[in-house]
């Protein structure tokens, strides 16, 4: 082998290792820091093909910079109305400035650390300035989540803005009691519930019975006309009656009396009745004699 | 190649049967194996055996094996050997650029790091090779679904099993919940390199978060009842708010309430609820049945009593004229009488026949008195 060929090869090498140790790609999902002996330098944070001074010189640190969500562990907290309640919640952050990352929490887990640190002392100071019944009701007005959780936002980031890093948001998972308590709440749902099963059914008896109520009125209202209008008719026809007898009657008073005698007789004298006739009535006049 | 393929969701599909013959199969496998290990084992054997034997024999050089190969190789040019495999090397490295993408994904070409490209279609296209550039392919057209409270069969893999998720209603009571999400991918560029956190998981954070906030906000009973519809479509508008704020090109298609549900032993409170509902009406409707029965029966009754008036009236009014016409009937005939004859026995007449009539029905005594004379009778009863 001929000594160009060797240096050719040994270029070659050289070549390579000068790439790898000098240039380095920066995805877009990630901050590059360049250290030197160990000391950042500066950051790279723009996608693309770099360099710098070859290893051992310098060097490289890469960060993801997407966003990233941590789950803090379940926490117990006293709302201002002391109130114990269970949170988990969760805050969803990024890297904004790699070398203050670098250089204060070194990596994801000590950032972790931190936020799990900060996120919990803030939610402790919100709780207990919010009374439970502002956080969860039914009164949109009164409702102050949002505004605790934005003010949380606000307060953790103010802390972790030395370190690098942005928080976009703290939000909650869970918000409810803790498991002992949970049992009374229970019962109190319960007894709630029985309130409002009474409440149905005597409400339904009530109305019922005032339905009936209503009706019985009505049926006696309805019968009490109908005997007015009954008796109103009933006087019309005796008052008619009246008048065509009196009409008749009063055209010979005598004869009418006569008549209606003859009529009596002959309903009062029944088959019970004795009747005594003495032989000069007028009934008998000619039994005696038959004289004229 | 570094063609991420993100998200694999693995379906297992191993079954029993497929199991059973696999364990048979191996197991003739073994068998024929230890055959043939048991017969290399006594090839070995013979064949050193025989290179001891050719050692003894030196100075023989057409028989060593050395020999043997360079001349078996000795027409080949070691040099054209080299470049054409150094040719194979780069030829086939810089092959190595071509990617396909399959019809409903998106490729996003990257150059450095830099995203040169971010809509690749389907087909099959070219890239520089890695490391210069890289290709990421995203399915955006699969629909996912995630379950909250539930866990779905596809997600076996992948999710730890889920705890009861339960939320605080405005008016204080617990509740359980099991949705489901069905999401889609808008924006593979913002999918692929915004967020860090897995996709079914931010949406199950989110979710729960979500129903945290809004269930803190409603009535127990709109939920359970008429709120249904809207919690879902509120929950559906509120978490893709939050995921824009991410920016994690996540769509959420749809939220579906599985269940939404008091826990255990309180939902035979709630649902007595629901009977005590179902009682109110019945009593009442019951009621309203006796109002419908009563009042008919009474119009009835008093139309009866009305029309029974009306008969007595009209028998009152109608008898009084059917007498007086009589009487005046026989009031002319008399009157008519008395004017032909001086003596009108027609009077007599009529009081004979009702003495006739009478008589003929009593008991009589006749007493036979002189004219004049007084009689005094007593009657004793016993």
């Amino acid at each position: 082998m001929s000594i160009r060929k060797i240096l050719l090869i040994a270029v070659i090498a050289v070549g390579f290792g000068a790439v790898n140790l000098i240039f380095f790609q920066v995805d877009l999902t990630e901050y590059v820091v360049v250290t030197q002996f160990g000391k950042p330098v500066r950051a790279v944070t723009d996608p693309g093909l770099n360099w710098k001074l070859p290893d051992p010189i310098q060097s490289i640190q890469r960060f993801d910079n997407r966003l990233t969500v941590f789950l803090p562990n379940k926490a117990e907290f006293l709302t201002k109305d002391k109130k114990n309640i269970v949170v988990e919640s969760y805050p969803a952050w990024k890297i904004t400035n790699p070398i203050e990352f670098l250089k204060t929490v070194k990596d994801v887990s000590g950032a972790q650390a931190r936020l799990s640190d900060i996120v919990s002392s803030e939610l402790g100071v919100a709780f207990g300035k919010y009374d439970l019944t502002s956080l969860v009701t039914t009164n949109k007005k009164n409702m102050k989540l949002k505004e605790m959780m934005d003010g949380i936002t606000r307060n953790s980031n103010e802390k972790v803005k030395d370190y690098g890093i942005l928080i976009v948001d703290v939000r909650l998972k869970v918000l409810s009691f803790p498991e002992k308590n949970k049992l009374s709440v229970f019962q109190r749902m319960r007894a709630e519930r029985e309130k409002i099963a009474r409440k149905y059914r005597s409400e339904g008896s009530e109305e019922a019975s005032k339905i009936r109520a209503e009706a019985d009125k009505e049926k006696t209202i309805i019968l009490s006309k109908a005997y007015e209008k009954a008796q109103m008719l009933k006087g019309e026809g005796d008052a008619g009656a009246i008048r065509i007898y009196a009409d008749a009657f009063q055209k010979d008073p005598e004869f009418y009396k006569f008549l209606r005698s003859l009529q009596a007789y002959e309903k009062f004298i029944d088959k019970n009745t004795t009747a005594i006739l003495p032989t000069d009535s007028e009934l008998l006049k000619y039994f005696a004699s038959p004289k004229k | 190649m570094e063609e991420k393929k993100v998200l694999v969701e693995s379906n297992n599909v191993s079954k029993k049967h497929k199991e059973n013959l696999a364990v048979r199969d191996l197991f003739f496998e073994m068998m024929n194996r230890l055959d043939k290990v048991i017969l290399g084992f006594v090839q070995k054997a013979k064949r050193l055996i025989g290179f001891f034997n050719s050692l003894s024999q030196k100075n023989d050089p057409d028989n060593s094996a050395v020999s043997d190969i360079r001349q078996a190789f000795s027409h080949l040019n070691l040099k054209l050997l080299g470049y054409a495999s150094v040719g194979l090397i780069i030829f086939f490295y810089s092959l190595s650029g071509t990617y396909i993408v399959n019809p409903g994904e998106v490729a996003i070409v990257k150059l450095f790091g830099q995203v040169t490209n971010n809509n690749v279609g389907e087909g099959i296209h070219y890239r520089l090779p890695w490391p210069v550039s890289t290709a990421d392919i995203v399915n955006i057209s699969t629909i996912r679904r995630e379950g909250i409270g539930i866990m779905l069969p596809e997600h076996k893999s992948i999710h730890s099993s889920p705890e009861i998720v339960q939320f605080l209603t405005g008016d204080m009571n617990i509740i359980d919940i099991q949705a489901v999400a069905q999401y889609r991918i808008k924006d593979a560029q913002a999918y692929l390199y915004n967020v860090s956190y897995p996709p079914y998981l931010l949406i199950n954070e989110t979710i729960r978060s979500v129903i945290t906030e809004i269930g803190g906000n409603m009535k127990v009973d709109e939920i359970l009842t008429i709120g249904k519809e809207r919690l879902q479509s509120l929950i559906r508008s509120k978490t893709q708010k939050i995921l824009d704020q991410y920016q994690h090109g996540l769509e959420i298609v749809g939220i579906t309430l599985n269940k939404v549900y008091p826990p255990g032993d309180v939902a035979q409170a709630f649902r007595d609820v629901s009977d005590a509902k179902q009682d109110k009406e019945k009593t009442i409707n019951d009621a309203r049945g006796y109002q419908n029965t009563v009042i008919p029966q009474a119009r009835g009754e008093a139309n009866r009593l009305f029309r029974k008036a009306e008969a007595y009236k009209s028998d009152v009014m109608n008898r009084a004229g059917g007498e007086a016409n009589r009487f005046e009937s026989m009031l002319a005939e008399y009157k008519n009488g008395e004017k032909m004859y001086p003596e009108n026995e027609t009077r007599y007449r009529l009081y004979m026949e009702t003495m006739e009539k009478v008589m003929g029905r009593v008991n009589k005594y006749m007493l036979d008195v002189k004219e004049g004379q007084k009689l005094n009778l007593k009657f004793f009863e016993n």
